[in-house]
């Protein structure tokens, strides 16, 4: 029996040799770097693009049908849009734009968060004003969602929900603050900044509208509420002397025709690298409603193909998406139109928040409409429908006009602009409803996602398919 | 710090070889039966020891050992006998013994153990009725054999994958696959099914966790320890060993189409549409599909064609030969070399699969020391139709890449499939999919897998009572994968979008490195008379290393010229690297107390790469207990009860296997694709792991018993009872995380499942004489997880998808694992809602549809032995359980269900309807109101089934209920007088047939075989239809 215990104090000896963590230090990845490692540069290009990508394709693509710019080509595809033609509003619906719109602005927090002892502010300030971009979209289209406790990773794992009016404010907020951050002495972006290549100015004017757009979204629910209103107030008297951008914000990041390079709206909707049209461009076309609403207008023709629109949920043959949209593989993708900031500004001069002449913003919104489409000169065009009782600064509805014209000037681009502009102010008037349909009006958002009833479900507001058309946004007050 | 483990074994050699002194002798002897006739092929082993030798044809057998050890001598059906080595020659009687039946059978880490010793629930399957219906694969051999082991047979084709399941899914997430053990070395299922099952000797199935104890985290989901036979046979002479056998292999059911109406598009004939959606058959002769070579349109009659797609499969053939050479015994050296050639035509035209496997076993002994070594090598080629259509051409998705098998099942039941073979895809019957024909010309896949295996044993023997035992083994697994696809220019795309393919080339060379070492100390010693004690302590390092590279892109320049270099689209191409190391120390103590009670306690500790360093190790142990009531209650043994056997069993098990190597420290990135503007663009991907993350726990309880009865020669009857209860906690799940994290996805350890099981094994022997026996088994098993917690703030986690909306979930209170997926809306008297138009609504949330786990499953085996005639059958049933089929929703989306001709697919009430908001049954509002606006009502029926019936999941999750006769064989061996003529010790023939018998329930139609949709109930396409195999096999030896 002596010999066990030589036998065991010398098992022990092995295991004490070769228990030494050096044998078992082989976990790090060779193949991956740590999100960590990564300073705002070299994060900020694929956090610009993929955020971009979502919002082209998903947001973008949700907001036309629901505000009826687009329908189906029924002859190319029978069911075209099916789920979207019959409402079939659910968890699963367009869930992605949730899940992706959070994954890929977590990655701006991240940025905002990076401390390497460097200077960033220009990189911070950045993804603080996206941030804000993206954000807000989350609000219009879902309300109430996580905010102060989002984007913690596992730290976090049951994010509660914010109110939908605090989270606008606190990204008001947040773009006073990235303002604040721009600092010369910041790192240089070097070529990594793919929206404006490191102009800090046109940083500030690209935050200031989105800091108008909110305050703009505000302004009917404000005027119910006092406190509301005086914060408003007192953010719009900042933005008077403030500068607003004049051109489209666009990206680019290196598009080109070939495999999972291409213009992500292009990839979608236009041809593939062997110049194949997708099915998803085949079966995409004007609806109806929009061919007549821009019967003579030259715009026609370069947002869509031809004149042949259909009824969502209808039947027949449609045109297809025009080439004052879909500019090539390589184009710049725009997320913010020149235009939009023009008819913001004229919404809030006409309803008296900002200072200025309503219609000569009008007149550069469609202007820049135009530009946007190589449309040329707009101004027979303005003084042809001045009068148009939709469509005209002057045909007794001006604030309907600014609305219906940037329903116009944002199709296929802003999507979701469209949608979210109808449910808080009305316009365009008239609105139809797809063929066939039982629901009681247009819907009024999205509904949570299933990623939230398996993930986060003691937080989630529970809902069911009639909320999507009487739950509103808080700033639906219409 | 490998070498340095190494430095210290070797002095650790040298520090035990000085201890030994006892005095070698050879000793001789011979092994009779009480009537005098020698024992050929007994063992004869040193007790405590693992060498030992077999006796010759004349029963003579020489070893080398120590005066004053203990010879074991046993042979099948005799008692074992234990005599003490008194001088150098020994002759022993063994008696006849229907008790000792069941040989030492090879537990954990190589330990072989008597049956009674045995304190957990095990069955062992031996190498007859393993190959009774000449099964090419091991793993799909053992299906039905044994009770509660589930062997899903996921697909068909070339190499069909199996899934391997003990008692049902126990880990949300972990592993659920049992481990394979092969020769006492970690293995895998892919290894056992490149091995020749005739060399299989034994499998032993451990159930439970609690065998899995010595085995560590890969073991926690059960155990299969596969022992191979061993070359140890007469000195003087080898031993040859021939097995031929041929198979066929035919479709055995093709799923039931409708037979009223044929190809056509919303109501009308369209001859060159996919779907069956035209009028209904008249018979009157039409053009279909385009035109031929000659530009002249084909013309069938409008009417249906049973089973149509049927002439585009072939009969496989499967030729299978092998030749095993042994002779030698361990004390003079011993030495077995086999040499296996497959060759498989599959049902697919153009599909093969060549495969040889070289084995080669081999031992000497000298002295104390003793030595084996086994080589083996496998090279396996397949040359197949690439199953899954990668083609980029439909980046949107909206017209996803199909199978071939999916489009044939797609085509009309009007075409005859045959009369478009021409392999041209403008040459077709629909214009809007490709041609199976040309998909088999024109995408291939080739596939070269290499295994070598290389394993050896040292062991020493330090004196009668230990010994010490050093085993090493390094697998390396080489797969050279490559897809070559032609290009296509589509010239018919007037409407259905344009098919043309871009050519495509990719090559996937991925290299698996394995090594594992074992070091352990056995000890043996007989504390008094009563009292036995034995212990084994060792060390497990175990070191796996993954690399792969895939390589290609599309647009070839020179078409056909499957080179990198002739790629002209922008490459892709990618690698991974993966590392895992293990280390473990355990040790074993088992007490007897004379031949009746047995305790077994083992205790392990592992340290684990893949954990955080500070959660890297973990302990634990288990207790069991073996006691023979029939040995130790006088007078309790009779005729009646034979004999009866008591066991119970606690085991705890870690493990961590739902963590993947180099996972814990990553919170990895995804490249955007935009680095040719020379930019970083990589983002956090969308799954993070928490940084203190540890291993999940198993806790569980066993009882067995085992009772024989009416000892009539054997026992007429036996009943083994085996039931488990284990608590699954802390299990380390990947939940889908609410988005706002920043991160969808997230490991952590939070699941707790609380699992139960319960077997049931009756075997009989009604007729049991010289010339007839007749036995056979049924066993009853069921076993049920039930989620106990998922997360704190969620009740539900997914863990399977098959890309939509249908998917497997953990839900907690329910059992595991559930099919959630969309369904109708229901009022609370359970009418489907549907709205004005009549159009049912979906629910806006996700609904349990069913569970993936039977109820129950009864295994069926029957034997049949008269003067060398062998009868064997296989069966099992399976029921109360559902799956996904994705043939299904395929089906109706084109047409061809049964369901979608429901009323003439003329508008009908919704069956136990209620208008929204009427709070009344529906009398009078139709649905099939199509999305199309086609005034015609068949054009509205498509618009219905393809639209509305066709998104919501529920219509197609399936019962899953099945009954399969897995195997029926007949053998004949011939009479011994026969066979010395031809100077052979051996010489059967048999037949045999696989798979010939599936009953479905009616719901099913034959849709999918329910095996196919896997531990989690989720069944999409695979490349063929499931088979049945009829096969002729001769064995021969001398």
């Amino acid at each position: 029996m002596k010999q066990i215990h030589k036998i065991l104090a010398f098992l022990i000896l092995i295991l004490g040799a070769t228990s030494c963590d050096s044998y078992l230090d082989v976990n790090d990845s060779i193949d991956n770097p740590n999100l960590d490692e990564l300073n705002p540069n070299q994060l900020i290009v694929g956090a610009q693009a993929l955020s971009a990508e979502t919002y082209t394709n998903r947001v973008n693509r949700i907001g036309n049908w629901m505000a009826v710019a687009w329908s189906g080509n029924y002859q190319a595809f029978n069911d075209a849009y099916g789920p979207e033609s019959r409402y079939q509003f659910s968890s699963t619906f367009y869930d992605d734009i949730w899940d992706d719109l959070f994954r890929y602005v977590s990655n701006f927090a991240t940025i905002e968060k990076y401390e390497d002892g460097k200077n960033w502010g220009n990189q911070k300030a950045a993804a603080k004003i996206l941030k804000a971009f993206y954000f807000q979209y989350i609000v219009d289209l879902y309300g109430n969602a996580p905010y102060t406790e989002a984007f913690d990773g596992t730290d976090n794992l049951f994010p509660k929900y914010d109110d939908a009016q605090d989270i606008y404010l606190s990204l008001i907020d947040s773009i006073d603050e990235a303002v604040s951050l721009i600092d010369a002495s910041s790192e240089s972006f070097g070529n990594s900044d793919i929206t404006f290549n490191g102009d800090m100015d046109q940083w500030v004017a690209f935050a200031n509208t989105v800091k108008l757009r909110l305050l703009v979204r505000l302004i009917l629910k404000a005027e119910g509420d006092a406190t509301l209103l005086s914060k408003v107030n007192s953010e719009f008297a900042e933005l008077n002397s403030a500068t607003f951008i004049t051109e489209d914000v666009t990206i680019n990041p290196g598009y080109a025709d070939t495999d999972d390079r291409q213009n992500p709206f292009w990839e979608v909707y236009g041809f593939t690298p062997a110049g194949v049209e997708t099915n998803q461009g085949r079966q995409t076309g004007p609806s109806l409603f929009a061919v007549n609403l821009m019967s003579g207008d030259p715009r026609l023709n370069l947002i869509w193909d031809g004149a042949a629109g259909t009824e969502q949920n209808g039947g027949g043959s449609s045109s297809g998406i025009g080439d004052g949209i879909l500019k090539g593989p390589d184009a710049d993708l725009p997320i913010m139109l020149a235009s939009e900031s023009y008819f913001l500004q004229a919404e809030a001069i006409e309803r008296g928040y900002l200072s200025g002449n309503a219609q000569t913003m009008f007149n550069m919104g469609v202007q820049a409409s135009f530009d946007t489409l190589g449309a040329g000169d707009a101004s027979a065009y303005i003084t042809n429908t001045d009068a148009d009782a939709n469509l005209g600064f002057n045909g007794g509805d001006a604030l309907g006009a600014i609305i219906t014209q940037k329903w116009i000037a944002l199709t296929s681009v802003s999507g979701a602009e469209l949608w979210i502009e109808y449910n808080r102010t009305g316009y365009p008037a008239n609105l139809p409803l797809p063929a066939n349909s039982t629901d009681p009006n247009i819907p009024v958002r999205l509904l949570y996602p299933a990623s939230e009833y398996s993930g986060n479900s003691d937080n989630v507001i529970s809902q069911s398919r009639s909320d999507a058309f009487n739950s509103k946004i808080f700033w639906d007050v219409n | 710090m490998k070498t340095k483990f190494t430095r210290i074994l070797i002095l650790f050699m040298v520090f035990v070889v000085q201890l030994s002194f006892a005095q070698q002798k050879t000793v001789t002897g011979t092994v009779t039966e009480t009537s005098g006739m020698p024992l050929p092929g007994a063992s004869v082993i040193i007790k405590g020891t693992s060498t030992g030798t077999s006796t010759d044809f004349d029963g003579k057998f020489t070893i080398d050992a120590k005066i004053g050890q203990f010879l074991v001598f046993s042979y099948v059906g005799y008692s074992t006998q234990e005599v003490e080595i008194t001088s150098t020659l020994l002759n022993v009687v063994l008696n006849e013994d229907a008790e000792s039946l069941d040989e030492v059978v090879v537990t954990a880490i190589g330990i072989k153990r008597k049956p009674d010793e045995i304190t957990t629930a095990n069955q062992v399957v031996k190498s007859e009725e393993l190959n009774q219906a000449s099964n090419p694969d091991a793993v799909q051999a053992l299906a039905g054999k044994v009770s509660g082991l589930q062997i899903n047979t996921t697909s068909a084709g070339l190499t069909p994958n199996t899934q391997i399941t003990l008692r049902g899914n126990r880990s949300i997430s972990g592993n659920n696959a049992a481990l394979i053990v092969i020769d006492n070395i970690v293995s895998s299922a892919e290894v056992l099914s490149t091995l020749d099952p005739n060399t299989i000797e034994s499998m032993n199935v451990i159930k439970g966790a609690n065998g899995a104890a010595l085995y560590g985290e890969l073991g926690a989901a059960g155990v299969i320890i596969v022992t191979t036979k061993k070359g140890v046979k007469s000195l003087d002479k080898f031993s040859v060993n021939v097995i031929s056998s041929a198979t066929v292999e035919e479709i055995a059911y093709l799923p039931e189409t409708q037979d009223r109406f044929g190809q056509g598009w919303g109501g009308n004939i369209e001859s060159v549409d996919q779907g069956s959606w035209g009028v209904p058959y008249n018979g009157i002769l039409i053009p279909i599909g385009t035109p031929d070579s000659e530009g002249n349109f084909r013309y069938f009659p409008y009417s249906h064609i049973e089973d149509n797609i049927l002439p585009f499969f072939n009969k496989g053939i499967n030729l299978q030969n092998s030749v095993s050479i042994s002779g030698g015994n361990l004390d003079s050296g011993y030495i077995t070399l086999s040499f296996l050639n497959q060759s498989l035509k599959g049902i697919i035209p153009d599909s093969r699969l060549t495969k040889n496997n070289f084995s080669l076993t081999t031992g000497k002994k000298l002295g104390k020391f003793s030595v084996q070594g086994i080589a083996r090598y496998t090279s396996q080629k397949t040359n197949d139709v690439n199953s899954i259509d990668v083609d980029n051409k439909n980046e949107d998705n909206t017209y996803p890449g199909i199978s071939m098998y999916q489009r044939l099942m797609n085509t009309a039941g009007n075409i005859p499939v045959q009369a478009f073979s021409s392999g041209d895809n403008n040459d077709h019957w629909t214009i809007y999919e490709d041609s199976p024909y040309w998909t088999l010309k024109n995408d291939r896949r080739y596939g070269n897998r290499s295994i070598l295996d290389l394993s050896a044993e040292f062991m020493y023997e330090i004196n009668e009572n230990i010994n010490t035992v050093l085993r090493s083994s390094i697998r390396s697994t080489q797969n050279n994968d490559e897809i070559n696809r032609n290009g296509f220019q589509d010239t018919f795309f007037y409407v259905g979008g344009d098919r043309s393919i871009r050519s495509f080339y990719q090559i996937d060379n991925n290299d698996e490195r394995f090594i594992y070492t074992d070091f352990l100390v056995n000890f043996d010693y007989n504390l008094n008379e009563n009292i036995t004690f034995k212990s084994n302590v060792g060390v497990n390092l175990t070191d796996r290393k993954f690399t792969r590279e895939v390589n290609g892109g599309f647009d070839l320049a020179i078409p056909g010229l499957f080179q990198l270099s002739n790629i002209t689209s922008l490459p892709d191409y990618w690698e991974e690297n993966r590392r895992s190391r293990t280390q473990s120390m355990f040790a074993q103590l088992d007490f007897g107390y004379k031949d009746y009670l047995f305790l077994n306690i083992t205790g392990r500790n592992d340290w684990n790469s893949v954990l955080p360093e500070a959660n890297r190790t973990f302990f634990y142990p288990s207790v069991g207990v073996a006691f023979i009531p029939t040995k130790a209650i006088e007078g309790l043994k009779s005729d009646i009860l034979h004999k009866a056997k008591l066991s119970a069993s606690y085991v705890k098990t870690g493990n961590a296997t739902a963590l993947s190597p180099q996972q814990v420290p990553t919170v990895g990135l995804v490249d955007t694709f935009y680095p040719d503007s020379g930019l970083v663009s990589l983002i956090g991907q969308g799954s993070v792991v928490d940084q203190n993350v540890k291993n999940e726990f198993i806790n569980s309880f066993e009882v067995n018993a085992n009772l024989e009865f009416l000892n009539i020669q054997v026992p007429r009857i036996t009943l083994d009872v085996s039931a488990s209860i284990s608590k699954n906690s802390d299990q380390i799940l990947n939940i889908s995380s609410s988005s706002a994290t920043g991160f969808t996805n997230s490991l952590i350890n939070v699941g707790e499942t609380k699992s139960k099981s319960l077997e049931i094994d009756l075997g009989f022997t009604p007729i049991k004489t010289q010339d007839l026996e007749l036995s056979g088994r049924v066993g009853f098993s069921t076993f049920n997880t039930k989620v106990e917690q998922v997360t704190d703030q969620s009740n539900r986690v997914e863990v399977a998808n098959l890309g939509g909306t249908i998917g497997a979930y953990a839900v907690k209170g329910q059992e595991f694992p559930q099919l959630l997926g969309t369904a109708y809306e229901r009022d609370d008297q359970g009418r489907v809602v549907v709205d004005s138009n009549g159009n049912p609504l979906i629910n806006s949330e996700l609904q349990v549809l069913g569970q993936a786990t039977p109820d129950f499953i009864l295994n069926f085996a029957l034997n049949l032995n008269y003067k060398g005639i062998r009868l064997a059958a296989v069966a099992d049933y399976r029921t109360g359980h559902q799956f996904y089929s994705g043939i299904k929703n395929q089906l109706s989306g084109q047409g061809r269900t049964y369901e979608t001709t429901f009323n003439d697919r003329q508008p009908f009430i919704f069956p136990n309807s209620t208008v929204e908001g009427s709070g009344v049954n529906n009398t009078t509002v139709l649905t099939a109101a199509g999305s199309s606006g086609n005034d015609q009502a068949l054009g509205e029926a498509y618009g219905y089934y393809t639209g509305d019936h066709n998104t919501i999941d529920e219509n197609f999750v399936v019962d899953a209920t099945a009954f399969k006769l897995r195997e029926v064989s007949l053998s004949y061996d011939l009479p011994a007088k026969f066979i010395q003529q031809l100077k052979l010790s051996r010489f059967n023939i048999g037949v045999s047939g696989r798979n010939l018998l599936t009953i479905l329930p009616r719901s099913n139609f034959d849709y999918n075989d329910p095996e196919f949709a896997g531990r989690y109930g989720l069944a999409g396409y695979g490349i063929t239809p499931p088979t049945r195999y009829y096969a002729l096999n001769v064995n021969l030896s001398f």
